[in-house]
């Protein structure tokens, strides 16, 4: 089917985003990466959803991507008044 | 014999996949994490936005009932809509914070915040 070669490089682009969020040196910098990848990976579950006509998926992916956002901005509020140590 | 409407969610996938690659190398590769910021931008709305409009695009073409393409078409629009609406909200307060919390700007060229909140 051609929609598994779409997957290819929205899985290649998660695993470069886990690698910075592996190593990356701040704490924003792997809440960032976090962040992408999540959105990345709501598009590969609808994607997945369409290939293989489940369409539970879609739920999940409603989920995450509002779960998503409200960990960013707890996780922000959270460094507002704390310094990072670098 | 392929739509035109599969075409171009065909290329609009495309694209998708072009973006979330360069995003996720520029996020790899730059210097620090203001710079980083802006090569998310790219691999979100980029890589996950245009991709979903593809799909949904798609998805009206799909071999199954009406009922069950009309659920992965609004659920597409659905999740792009929130990811458009929510990661620029998200993105500013991570910025804010960070900048707040002392994250080192390390080539630096102009900081006009920290000059301002001095």
């Amino acid at each position: 089917m051609m929609l598994t070669y779409f997957a290819i490089p929205l899985v290649a682009a998660i695993l470069m985003l886990m690698y910075r969020a592996v190593a990356g040196p701040t704490i924003p910098d792997r809440v960032l990466a976090i962040d992408s990848s999540t959105s990345l990976l709501c598009a590969l579950m609808v994607l997945f959803a369409i290939m293989y006509g489940v369409y539970l998926l879609l739920v999940v992916a409603v989920a995450l991507a509002l779960l998503s956002y409200i960990g960013t901005l707890v996780l922000a509020k959270y460094l507002e008044g704390r310094s990072v140590g670098e | 014999m392929i739509g035109i409407a599969t075409l171009l969610a065909y290329a609009l996938l495309a694209i998708g996949g072009f973006c979330a690659v360069v995003g996720a190398i520029g996020l790899m590769r730059f210097p620090n994490y203001f710079v980083r910021l802006h090569a998310a931008t790219v691999a979100v709305i980029g890589g996950s936005v245009i991709p979903l409009l593809g799909l949904a695009i798609y998805s009206l073409s799909i071999p199954a009932g009406w009922d069950e393409r009309a659920l992965y078409f609004s659920n597409a629009l659905i999740i792009a809509a929130l990811i458009v609406l929510t990661s620029p909200v998200g993105t500013h307060a991570m910025a804010r914070a960070a900048h707040r919390a002392g994250v080192p700007v390390e080539p630096k060229v102009c900081d006009k915040l920290e000059e301002a909140s001095r």
